[in-house]
């Protein structure tokens, strides 16, 4: 055992440098850190109907939510649409607490900070066989704080320190859409969408070294070894398009194709003083390009209105997660810190919506109810290290999530014949989400 | 305004244009009726006639608050405007058998302001005039100039026109005035008139709110006679205010 922090610092100097020798440049990247472990993007369609209908709405698309849904279902509308959705989102807290061999122990937890924002507006203008629209959704707002742990045990080489590591980080990628419409014939209409993206980032990460040895002047007193922080912006561009068919009034089909985007922000590294500026080369310097990507996703639905009252729909959509790895940058977190060995990946994934949807009317008041179900893959990037570990942790230490099934119900009200308004709630075991939107028809 | 105006914005070029061919494509009843519609407001009867065609090839019942798209509903009338666009195209005999089937279909009167206007063109027709722009023939007599392209209505349509005119432009005591009237030559209980007069009355409630009291009563009284002659009528939603809507359901309750 050793005996004081001097000491744990040269060890952990010697090590860096070692290691450091051995990993190859790398490319510029979303990374591993914890901030970035439960980032997920909001990929299912706005409006509180979509969601009571478990966001199976590819080819029902008929109100002005059509311009993410599916651009071809502008042609449905027969007057100007005004849409508003107010989205109340809370993750649930996620945390790993692990004992790899030699009693090494690792803890770490994600919490996110519900979020309540006005997450999607659009108006929708249709004319006799052309449409257009112009919204702005956010597919990503979110404010999460991470915390992880890494406690070697005290009698192997690393022993008599522990390390850790306190992140925050706030996102706001909002995506502005120009949607145009238009109908080939009465049964087919074609759409397309440019979507410009603006993400806003803010993250700061404080990784720390904690000497454990109690005879120690610097026990417990947590010492920087590297910090990592983004305050940057940056916007792309993408193209949505979409297709509807109405073979027979009572069945439509719907296929849409979404553009993924990338951004690309300026992370910096800092108070690398303990490696003596080992760890910002180990990366490939500061500041790193670090690229976040939204997937590419393509899908198609089927819509069936066997009565007035009733219509029932269902999607697949497949949705290109690897996007999410290109230009992906392990080593930042404490867990992979100067690791070749580090590798991550993500399955792409397909998921599937099936709703129902009644109305009927109280009075002359249309009302509707709705219930919906979908699955969602596991979207969060893990571990696949070489021999299924690497220094500091394994596998389970980034595992994958399971794919999640979500519940969904919802109502709606048409008001005075121009105003509806609905609301949905979406129960999961990673997260609750409460929708309420409001359409207006001029 | 009639019942259904889902057209988002028909140009009057669009709206000039021929009939459009009935394919196997045809669209949904409602996309055929909501240009119908946008057409008899542009009083393009030709075209009219020929989407209320294809409309009534796809859905030929008459029906109230049925669902278009997403959530909207709207009223569907259809004999009501392919009776409209014959009869200002001439063809009064066709027109007539149209407007009686869609009275008889019993949905236009959820609409007051359809409802008075077909009844008018069936008084019109009755009584043997001819729209403004038709040559009256020997023995009809041909509506008044400033009185539009609707016939004349009968004598007893006047005060109710009148008394519908005056309830718009917010002139409550001469709306009650014409609907009573009115009502005294009646000699059959009319449901419109007691809506109307109900209506008038209601609109007095909320002009004197220090007699407020007084004239919801008298509206009570007159929904009531109107629940008694039909009681599955409704106030269609978006037509009228809230507050109607309610004290019209209020008199359902107090029956």
């Amino acid at each position: 055992m050793r005996n004081s922090a001097r000491l744990t610092m040269v060890r952990w100097t010697a090590f860096v440098i070692g290691v450091a020798l051995a990993v190859p440049a790398a490319a510029f990247a979303v990374t591993d850190e914890e901030v970035f472990r439960d980032f997920r993007f909001n990929l299912t369609n706005p409006g509180a109907r979509s969601l009571g209908l478990g966001g199976a709405f590819i080819a029902i698309s008929d109100d002005a939510t059509a311009s993410l849904s599916n651009p071809a279902g502008l042609m449905l509308l027969a007057k100007p649409e005004f849409f508003t959705e107010m989205r109340d989102t809370k993750a649930d807290s996620s945390s790993i607490e692990q004992s790899l061999s030699g009693g090494v122990s690792i803890a770490s937890s994600t919490d996110p900070r519900a979020v309540f924002s006005p997450s999607f507006i659009s108006y929708v203008h249709p004319w006799k066989r052309f449409a257009a629209g112009i919204s702005r959704v956010e597919l990503n707002k979110s404010t999460n704080t991470t915390r992880n742990d890494f406690a070697p045990d005290p009698n192997s080489q690393f022993g008599g320190f522990a390390l850790g590591g306190t992140g925050s980080i706030n996102t706001d990628l909002s995506v502005w859409n120009v949607t145009g419409a238009v109908k080939v014939t009465e049964k087919i209409s074609f759409g397309a969408t440019v979507a410009m993206g603006i993400l806003n980032i803010q993250s700061g990460v404080n990784n720390f070294l904690t000497d454990t040895d109690p005879n120690s002047p610097n026990f417990s007193i947590p010492q920087t070894i590297y910090t990592t922080s983004i305050n940057d912006t940056d916007t792309d561009v993408a193209f949505n398009v979409g297709v509807h068919w109405r073979p027979f009034s009572k069945i439509s089909f719907g296929a849409v194709y979404r553009g993924g985007m990338q951004f690309s922000v300026a992370e910096i590294l800092g108070n690398d003083g303990f490696f003596g500026g080992g760890f910002a080369s180990s990366v490939g310097g500061s500041p790193l390009s670090t690229s976040f990507n939204t997937p590419d996703s393509w899908g198609a639905g089927v819509s069936w209105r066997p009565l007035a009252a009733l219509t029932v729909s269902g999607d697949w959509v497949h949705i290109k997660y690897s996007d999410l790895l290109a230009g992906f940058q392990s080593g930042l977190n404490i867990l992979t810190i100067f690791d070749n060995s580090a590798n991550f990946t993500v399955d792409d994934a397909d998921e599937f919506h099936i709703g129902g949807e009644w109305v009927f009317t109280a009075g002359s008041v249309p009302w509707a109810v709705r219930g919906g179900v979908f699955s969602e893959h596991n979207n969060r990037i893990f571990a696949d290290f070489n021999g299924g570990r690497s220094s500091f942790s394994n596998n389970d230490s980034f595992p994958p999530r399971d794919t999640v099934t979500h519940y969904t119900i919802g109502s709606g009200i048409v008001v005075k014949g121009n105003f509806q308004i609905d609301a949905a709630a979406n129960f999961s075991e990673i997260s609750n989400e409460y929708v309420v939107s409001s359409i207006f028809r001029f | 305004m009639a019942s259904l105006c889902l057209a988002a914005g028909g140009t009057p070029a669009a709206a000039q244009t021929q009939p459009t061919p009935t394919t196997p494509a045809s669209p949904p009843w409602y996309e055929a009726y909501q240009r119908a519609v946008a057409d008899a407001e542009l009083e393009n009867w030709e075209g009219v006639e020929a989407k209320i065609g294809q409309a009534l090839k796809l859905n030929s019942k008459s029906e109230r608050n049925v669902r278009t798209y997403g959530m909207w509903h709207a009223s569907y009338i259809p004999y009501y405007y392919l009776g409209m666009a014959e009869y200002h195209m001439g063809t009064t005999a066709e027109a007539l058998k149209n407007l009686e089937k869609e009275q008889a279909a019993g949905v236009v009167q959820h609409d007051p302001v359809a409802f008075l206007k077909l009844r008018k063109i069936i008084d019109a027709i009755s009584s043997g005039a001819k729209p403004a722009h038709l040559p009256a023939t020997a023995g009809q007599t041909a509506p008044p100039p400033g009185k539009g392209a609707v016939a004349t209505p009968a004598t007893k349509s006047d005060a109710l026109v009148g008394g519908l005119q005056a309830f718009f432009q917010g002139d409550y005591d001469r709306s009650i005035s014409l609907f009573q009237e009115e009502m005294k030559k009646t000699s059959a209980e009319d449901l419109t008139l007691h809506l109307y007069l109900g209506m008038a009355y209601a609109g007095k409630a909320s002009e004197q709110p220090s007699q407020k009291a007084i004239w919801r009563n008298l509206a009570i009284l007159e929904f009531q006679r109107v629940h008694a002659l039909d009681p599955a009528y409704a106030l269609a939603s978006g037509i009228f205010s809230e507050e109607m809507v309610t004290l019209f359901n209020e008199a359902q309750k107090k029956k």
